[in-house]
């Protein structure tokens, strides 16, 4: 058996669902009896089955994978509940496992998989998936690719209007149907609060629960962005979205101010200065970069060695 | 990974495109773990010493890990780490782990235990004064609880360095 047969075979029984009780499937894949399976390629020693020196790894998969989740998403699992989204989860990375060389991109599927699986969030779909998209764009505008900054003197004044601007790769631009953010940054600092006492921490549950039921829905645009390696979430207005988001499409900075203030309420005569300010303050963030100057990926890079 | 000739050399591979793609040194770490293929060739320590001179790269030498596997796979961890070629230690990491009816895990959760420290105190003799590395990335406790015991590293380091001086 070859290096990657055997790999990808210890691979389908590591990342095989647990039991209820978190422990090793006796059906291996495809149907066989897994302690004939394990035994085909893992050794036995004198305290250890091969069955159960592989479930150790299965085991461990788990939880981690589930501990990363648990991580990445703390606003999905306080609109869920801990057990349900235990449960949510395992569904999910059993149809869409870890891919990656790195954990940070579990749950790049996670939106596209409960759009098609509606069920698993059922009276909760729009919540729920806000709330996925806000903490993926959390996740994007951490690490995301940040590119040169374009600086004002390397615009040419006398055709700014047909300029098409870039804006940063790690800028997430959202519009959301819940106001998540607030729910986000209180779930987030549950996650980073030990209560000693259960009475305490009893009572933190209930304020969770009732967070998320007194949530109402309300339209909010958010910028998730980074600064000074840390990220921040900026409520904007329509306006402001629609630039930018206009601006992200590739639209001309001429264009993209036209299509923000269709249906607008600000005055006509107040929107020179509201377009100037916005510039001004999105050029301060650094949220626009040099045109063509795009770095090299680097699985381009490896193209071209390879 | 079974420690194969055909994997030492897919792994040595990989490594050099790594250090070719970034253009500087590399280290890799040894692993701690908790299964043997039945298809493996060699001993962990000789798949790593084979991995590494086809590599030509460091080592990340995890003490702990090497203790850890030693105990799940019966095998002398002193003969582990004399093993090593001792000129390619770039960096030591020590850390703690947990014990199991069956078997122990690499869980970085708990103070070093005095085999590691022995370990240890055998590597830094052998590798000279290196970089060390104190792993507690889980229930973690007080900074002082912590970094007393990074001090405790720090004196091992300094017997070495008056050993080499004598």
């Amino acid at each position: 058996m070859s290096l990657a047969n055997l790999q990808k075979a210890v691979a389908r029984a590591v990342m095989q669902p647990l039991t209820r009780n978190e422990h090793m499937r006796v059906v291996g894949p495809g149907g066989e009896r897994m302690r004939r399976y394990a035994a085909r390629y893992i050794k036995p020693n004198d305290r250890l089955t091969s069955f159960e020196r592989l479930e150790i790894y299965n085991r461990q998969y788990w939880f981690r994978v589930l501990g990363s989740m648990a991580e990445d998403f703390p606003g999905l699992r306080k609109i869920l509940g801990e057990r349900r989204f235990d449960d949510r989860c395992r569904a999910y990375l059993t149809e869409c496992p870890s891919r990656s060389f790195t954990l940070r991109n579990l749950g790049s599927r996670l939106e596209a998989w409960l759009r098609h699986n509606p069920q698993w969030v059922r009276g909760k779909e729009v919540l729920a998936l806000d709330m996925v998209r806000l903490e993926w764009a959390d996740i994007e505008a951490f690490d995301g690719e940040a590119e040169p900054v374009l600086r004002p003197e390397e615009l040419d004044a006398d055709s700014v209007s047909k300029l098409r601007l870039r804006v940063q790769p790690y800028v997430q631009l959202l519009e959301l149907h819940y106001p998540v953010d607030d729910l986000v940054l209180q779930a987030k600092d549950d996650e980073g609060t030990n209560f000693a006492s259960n009475a305490v921490g009893e009572l933190r549950r209930r304020m969770k629960v009732r967070a998320v039921v007194a949530l109402k829905p309300q339209k909010i645009f958010l910028v998730v962005h980074r600064l000074d390696f840390s990220v921040y979430f900026r409520r904007i207005e329509r306006e402001e979205y629609s630039m930018l988001k206009a601006l992200h499409g590739g639209k001309s900075i001429a264009g993209a101010i036209e299509s923000a203030f269709q249906a607008s309420s600000i005055p006509i005569c107040d929107r020179e200065g509201y377009v100037r300010h916005c510039f001004e303050r999105w050029g301060a963030l650094g949220w626009f970069c040099q045109p063509g100057a795009r770095q090299i990926g680097s699985h381009e890079i490896g193209k071209v060695k390879v | 990974m079974p420690y194969t000739f055909e994997a030492a050399k897919i792994t040595a591979q990989k490594l050099r495109y790594v250090r070719d793609f970034l253009e500087v040194p590399i280290a890799v770490e040894n692993v701690s773990s908790y299964a043997e293929y039945h298809v493996s060739e060699m001993t962990e320590w000789e798949f790593l010493n084979e991995v590494v001179e086809r590599a030509d790269c460091g080592i990340l030498l995890d003490v702990n890990n090497i203790y850890v596997s030693s105990q799940n796979h019966n095998f002398n961890p002193l003969t582990y780490i004399n093993s090593v070629p001792a000129d390619r230690v770039a960096q030591i990491h020590i850390a703690g782990h947990s014990k199991f009816e069956k078997f122990i895990l690499d869980t970085h959760d708990h103070p070093v235990l005095d085999p590691v420290w022995k370990l240890y105190d055998r590597a830094i003799q052998r590798a000279g004064h290196t970089a060390t590395l104190l792993e507690w990335d889980d229930r973690i406790p007080s900074f002082q609880e912590v970094h007393d015991e990074a001090l405790r590293a720090d004196r091992f380091l300094a017997d070495t360095q008056l050993k080499v001086a004598v």
